[in-house]
């Protein structure tokens, strides 16, 4: 099968690249392991939180630093990217977010601090509607719910904390903390997506609603973890919020998180009514390549595994979570295509005494390094495969834990990568001549 | 059997896309059923599985585990432990032993399907064996696939063999016919191996001795088959699985591997024709929408989406996709009463896609999800050789 | 604060101490700096032994183990594992040590059986298949965590009192007599004093230290030494390697995990010891060379301990020492300080024979009569608690119907309920996240902590058990801790779970900048 580009990876960066693509024109194919890392992010897009990473202050605008982070750290993916692209890559993904049914406040001039279960905040640009009401620097009192039996939200645990920073006064918004008992699922598990899904119900909500209101005074605001719906947050959210007469918003939770799956979940979606074929949930690639150019990738190993060609590839398979890095006792290596990686021989340079170092980890700075067209480059700068891109976490430097950036790197090396694997596939089609070469099995002994 | 827990981080997105985990709170989810549980078991200790019991075996866990962990591998596993200490009851033993209703069905029909339409029948069936009266049951043929097949005249051409499982050949032997038709056309002379049900009845429902030894009977004739040089095609993604993976992953049978390499999904084998030049195309225009439902074991066989590419050859054919999940009747799991409910929760989303949409035409390779989606949505269901058999006319 | 006896250091020998005191019916309190098992207890290989490891070198060692092995099997089955173990030779391994070995148990009356390489390679597959020589032993596998808490436990009931987080800064004598110590509360600050007659300083490593402030000189070496949990056990028994003892010769199931020790390296420094990479290393090739599978499953967490030793002085004096790895130094001989008896040494195994020489020399110094009743009297433990049999923990939650009676899974990868954990808060006065660890086992799976610690945090801090606005430091230590020990094997699967986990912290919760 052959495509013009296939995007290995379906995380928010390959989803990103494989929309940029399509929306040139190019007949894409996403290819991935698992459904990609957004059900384990946030859903909120972090653009700059910290800049330098050891403050404890968060920026007020992350445009406003580019200038000097392109100056401290040129090999930033930002720095390559280029403040112009960022800013439209970012647009475009609101823009995005309005057509796919999840619309995403904010911007990437401005920070906006949001609570997390633990009772911090987090700093971050773009939330989905869902969350907006959560931004702590909103005055008045917010009635925090918890649900008996959802282990990762403790309302009490979280008011202590924010409460807290409000009495710093770090934070507008005060909050109380209620837990609801026992509510009915239908049989079924409390955890956040069966509780989302319930929430989809009208009949739910109203039930909801009758054991609520009596908890809410006026001017509350009402906050609950991250289950306001799972495919209709923004109906949802409408609902309470004209039943309640309050403005809600939810928090984002650990793993497996609501929003990270929504948003994953309308991307794909929308990208298959595209026409963008998805391919998910095998176990292995095999690339096929020629010295200075990918070919294409083999599901498998064997004989009969289908062969996918393109005539560019956008590698978006994340760090080590993500699996496009692993490691074993001496080395780091890039999984798919061993492209160099650099890194400390002494595997004790690949992390800092504490966990919650502020200057971040060193191996979540670990990847790819790439050229100003976000090309593979070797050590010596040299573009190893000539249609080869790379997009989010798999690219080197930037440490998007420590200076919350991830959400933003993702969009807009996505966006970057994707339309210029779209240009190059344009310049440059495979021939059913030039598909026929490199294409025999690794193993050759098989038949 | 060695397993690689190792590689789970604990992730929970197993969990997150777990279809039973979203229908019912007796199941804990393939997290803590799987590698969260595995510490605690010793080879050879009694360990519980009752937790296993509403585990569907759709595979989902593995196929969206980032680290490929072998969850569905750690599941059976326990449940052959359990296995050797309980024995299953007589209404798993019915419905694992499928193969054998089935011949009985089908040699009985039209009678046989009378019976089952029998309102009180259905309700014995419930009341005392537990077989939900809710279910639907497939209508049996009386001429099996194998008999209409054996009674024509030979078509010469490249031999390529054809396993076409228990349901083609007692309840759908059109489907049978058509995958036929659509090899000869293109220049296969297919002929069938002897072959038993593909066993993996057995499995779900605890038989693994049975499973096995049906197993060795079916590999033994496509070992045959691959020597003599002649590849295999399935049209049950189930069957397909069942002999490409479980024969070696969990009943450890000789020579699966070899067979496994040779064995083709029907789809996957018409596709990489085209991709070597050499299907036939001259398709008729088929100026219908039609939604196609990703079968898991069709997901779980890694083969890529081959009957989206093939479709998309036909002239005027639009073929949507439906979101991806498990329709919920996982075989014979569905027509348990203890679990008829789950299997439809199971499946819900993708009914109420299928309402909202306004779906009319349903495509999907498996059997059992046809069976399930057409008896819950009332919509027409069609393997994607059908449609390729009507595209190709006359 | 006036009681008769004061002991300092709540490790294995404090808390035996203080058992048998109480069971005389000794007044009796317990200081200690930290948590319990915060020094060497705390970080063994969790090892009963059952002598054979001495038996050779050491027949009188060999002769208190053996015994009692079989006394805590009595008194402590909930936290023993009878898993039995093997000692395994190797090709390369000095042919005649498993002669010498047998020949040793039999004379010690030490239940040791030759079995055919194909007899062990048939109940431990995973083994080498280059074995060539194998002896059955009656070695277990140990939970100190518990064992020791179920000491003070039962003590406290009897009357006796526990401190932890006080540290001795000063012991008072008058007339070279104990007169009593003052103490800080290292959370408050505050200082109070304990009038006593007698100080058993049983403080481990820093006994030097406590010593000294009695104006007794006490010298202690220290050895530090490494361990490897790894994440699955791959053997039921504790396996020994069939030759003098030397580095990484032991690999002990630990519940569901594998620890993999021990080296030992002499050191100056003993506050938080760490393994180097090349001890990590040098265990991993040992293990592997008599279980193949070891350098191929995931190392989750490497720890050190540093054993102290008695010095020069404590060496040469062979009259004061019980046996040659024990001592007890009754300083009112040694150094005219009467009523201070400072005990170094031991292992694990021996720590209720340790206690039971101590308190006979107390009691003998009070002029009293009474006999110890520890090696009769069952240890308390809680129904709940499994570490004896792995299995019935599944067992236990593997229904469906408990998961209403246990409520949810709090630490999913070690299953440890919101019940048992609820359980453990209620009944301690002193709960923390280090002691619901402990207990339970909540936080010591493949994730290290990383998912539960904030749901036991809330429990704290909803409980009440915690003062308001310390549950973020609390947590970050408590993460600190556990990255620590994930540290030393921090690659291949292992770093996937700390980025995850670092991601989650960072990411999420954005505590690096709080």
């Amino acid at each position: 099968m052959f495509y013009d580009v296939i995007v290995i990876g379906a995380g928010l960066a390959g989803l990103m690249a494989a929309e940029a693509a399509q929306s040139q024109g190019a007949r894409v194919l996403v290819l991935a392991r698992g459904m990609g890392s957004l059900p384990l992010t946030t859903g909120c897009i972090d653009g700059l939180g910290y800049f330098p990473r050891t403050t404890n202050i968060p920026l007020s605008s992350p445009l406003s630093a580019l200038p000097q982070l392109k100056e401290d750290q040129p090999y930033h993916p930002y720095a390559i990217v280029g403040q112009e692209k960022i800013m439209l890559a970012m647009a475009h993904f609101q823009e995005l977010g309005q057509v796919i049914g999840l619309p995403y406040s904010g911007t990437f001039a401005s920070t906006l601090l949001i609570p997390t279960p633990l009772g911090t905040y987090h700093p971050t640009c773009l939330v989905p509607e869902t969350m907006n009401q959560g931004n702590l620097s909103i005055p008045g009192p917010v009635l925090l719910l918890g649900f008996r039996g959802l282990k990762d939200f403790s309302p009490f645990l979280a008011a202590e904390n924010l409460n807290i920073l409000h009495s710093q006064g770090k934070i507008a918004s005060s909050f109380r903390a209620e837990v609801l008992e026992k509510l009915d699922l239908g049989g079924k598990a409390m955890n956040g997506l069966n509780l989302a899904r319930a929430f989809d119900g009208e009949d739910f909500r109203n039930a909801f609603i009758k054991i609520v209101r009596p908890l809410l005074k006026s001017g509350d605001r009402l906050a609950l973890p991250a289950v306001l719906g799972f495919h209709s947050p923004g109906q949802v959210l409408a609902d309470l919020k004209k039943k309640l007469q309050a403005n809600v918003f939810e928090i984002p939770m650990p793993p497996p998180s609501v929003p990270g799956i929504r948003l994953f979940r309308k991307l794909q979606i929308y990208l298959q009514e595209k026409g963008v074929r998805i391919i998910l949930g095998f176990s292995t690639l095999d690339p096929r390549k020629e010295s200075k150019r990918l070919l294409g990738f083999a599901l498998g190993f064997s004989k009969k595994s289908p062969i996918y060609k393109a005539s560019a590839i956008v590698l978006a398979t994340g760090k080590f979570v993500g699996g496009g890095l692993d490691s074993d006792r001496g080395r780091i290596f890039e999984t798919l295509l061993d492209l160099p990686i650099k890194y400390p021989k002494n595997r004790r340079e690949w992390f800092k005494p504490r966990l919650l170092a502020a200057e971040g980890q060193p191996f979540n700075c670990f990847g790819v390094e790439v050229n100003e067209n976000l090309q593979p480059v070797d050590p010596e700068g040299r573009v190893i495969y000539s249609n080869l891109f790379a997009a989010g976490a798999i690219i080197a430097h930037g440490d998007s834990m420590s200076e919350k950036s991830g959400g933003g790197i993702a969009i807009s090396t996505g966006y970057l990568a994707g339309q210029l694997a779209a240009g190059f596939a344009g310049k440059n089609k495979f021939t059913t001549k030039n598909t026929e070469m490199g294409l025999k099995p690794k193993d050759e002994n098989a038949k | 059997m060695k397993s690689d827990i190792d590689q789970c981080i604990k992730c929970s997105i197993c969990n997150a896309y777990c279809p039973v985990l979203k229908a019912t709170g007796l199941f804990p989810g393939p997290k803590l059923a799987g590698p969260d549980a595995e510490r605690f078991r010793l080879e050879g200790k009694n360990i519980p599985a009752e937790w296993l019991e509403f585990c569907d075996y759709c595979k989902i866990c593995e196929r969206v585990c980032p680290h490929n962990v072998p969850i569905p591998e750690l599941h059976v596993r326990s449940r052959l432990t359990l296995g050797k200490t309980q024995k299953p009851s007589f209404r798993d033993w019915l419905l694992g032993h499928a193969y054998l209703l089935e011949k009985l069905g089908s040699w009985g029909a039209p009678l046989s399907n009378w019976i089952n339409g029998w309102a009180f029948f259905r309700w014995l069936l419930d009341r005392g064996l537990g077989i939900d009266r809710r279910a639907k049951m497939p209508s049996f043929h009386h001429q099996t696939f194998a008999q209409w097949f054996h009674s024509r005249k030979l078509v010469k051409g490249k031999p390529l063999a054809y396993f076409y499982g228990c349901y083609t050949n007692y309840i759908e032997p059109s489907l049978g016919r058509s995958v036929v038709e659509i090899l000869e056309k293109n220049g296969f002379q297919v002929f069938l191996p002897q072959q038993e049900c593909c066993g993996l009845p057995l499995i779900s429902n605890g038989f693994f001795t049975l499973a096995a030894r049906m197993g060795e009977k079916n590999l033994k004739a496509l070992q045959k088959t691959v020597e003599d040089g002649v590849e295999i095609v399935f049209s049950s993604p189930s069957c397909g699985m069942t002999l490409s993976q479980e024969y070696k992953d969990i009943l450890h049978l000789p020579g699966a591997s070899a067979v496994a390499e040779n064995l083709y999904e029907i789809s996957q084998f018409l596709l990489q024709l085209h991709e070597d030049g050499q299907l036939k195309t001259d398709f008729r225009e088929i100026k219908e929408t039609y939604y196609y439902h990703v079968p898991c074991h069709l997901r779980a066989l890694q083969v890529g989406l081959p009957a989206l590419e093939l479709l998309s050859l036909i002239p005027g054919l639009k073929v949507m996709e439906l979101p991806e999940g498990c329709c919920g009747l996982a075989g014979t799991y569905g027509l348990k009463r203890e679990k008829y409910a789950v299997a439809r929760e199971v499946g819900e989303e993708i009914f109420q896609v299928i309402r909202q949409w306004n779906v009319q035409k349903v495509i999907s390779d498996c059997e059992a999800c046809r069976m399930q989606i057409g008896s819950q949505t009332g919509v027409q269901t069609f393997h994607p050789a059908q449609i390729l058999r009507q595209a190709y006319g006359e | 604060m006036k009681t008769e006896v004061v002991v300092i250091g709540g490790g294995a020998t404090g808390a035996g101490v203080l058992r048998d005191l109480a069971l005389r019916g000794i007044d009796a309190v317990l200081l200690e700096k930290e948590e319990l098992t915060s020094g060497t207890s705390g970080r063994n290989h969790g090892l009963l032994h059952s002598g054979a490891r001495y038996a050779v070198n050491d027949p009188d060692s060999a002769r208190e183990c053996l015994a009692e092995n079989k006394i805590l099997k009595k008194i402590a089955s909930p936290c023993i594992e009878p898993t039995g173990g093997f000692f395994l030779a190797l090709p390369q391994d000095p042919p005649d040590y498993a002669d010498d070995l047998l020949r040793a148990c039999a004379s010690l009356d030490l239940p040791a059986a030759e079995v055919s390489p194909a007899e062990v390679l048939q109940k431990e597959p995973a083994l080498s298949p280059k074995i060539n020589r194998a002896i059955y032993v009656p070695d277990a596998s140990i939970d100190p965590f518990r064992l020791i808490r179920a000491n003070v436990e039962e003590a406290e009931r009897l009357g006796a009192q526990f401190f932890p987080h006080r540290r001795v800064v000063a012991i008072f004598t008058a007339d070279g007599t104990i007169h009593g110590l003052q103490a800080i509360d290292a959370k408050t600050g505050e200082e109070f004093r304990i009038t006593c007659r007698f100080i058993i300083n049983a403080a481990g490593v820093w006994a030097g230290r406590v010593a000294r402030m009695a104006g007794a000189p006490l010298d202690i070496l220290f050895s530090k030494g490494s361990l490897v949990v790894l994440n699955r056990r791959l053997v039921n028994s504790v396996i020994n390697r069939c030759r003098p003892p030397s580095n990484g010769d032991i690999l002990v199931p630990h519940g569901p995990a594998l620890i993999i020790g021990t080296t030992s390296q002499t050191v100056t420094e003993i506050e938080d010891p760490s393994p180097e990479e090349e001890e990590v290393d040098l265990l991993l090739s040992e293990g592997e060379t008599i279980l193949p599978e070891v350098s191929s499953t995931r190392a989750i967490r490497a720890y050190a301990g540093v054993r102290p030793l008695m010095g020069a002085r404590e060496a040469g004096e062979d009259s004061r020492k019980i046996s040659r790895d024990f001592l007890l130094l009754d300083h009112g001989e040694a150094d005219q300080i009467k009523g201070l008896f400072s005990i170094v040494g031991g292992k694990l195994t021996t720590y209720r024979l340790m206690a039971e020489r101590t308190v006979d020399v107390i009691v003998k110094a009070m002029g009293r009569k009474t006999s110890c009743t520890t090696a009769e009297k069952p240890l308390p433990f809680p129904e709940e608690y499994t570490f004896h049999d792995l299995g019935s923990k599944l067992r236990k939650i593997g229904l469906p119907q408990s998961f209403q009676e246990t409520g949810e899974i709090l630490c999913e990868c070690e299953l440890v309920s919101r019940g048992e954990i609820v359980q453990e808060i209620r009944n301690q006065p002193y709960p923390s996240l280090k002691e619901i660890q402990e207990r339970t086992r909540a936080g010591m799976g493949p994730c290290q902590g990383g998912f539960c610690s904030p749901r036991l945090t809330a429990l704290l801090s909803e409980g009440g058990k915690i003062p308001p606005g310390t549950s973020l430091p609390i947590l970050k230590r408590f993460l600190e801790e556990r990255w620590k020990g994930t540290r030393p094997v921090m690659w291949g699967p292992q770093l996937r779970e700390e980025q995850l986990i670092q991601a989650l912290y960072t990411e999420l919760f954005n505590l690096d900048h709080f």
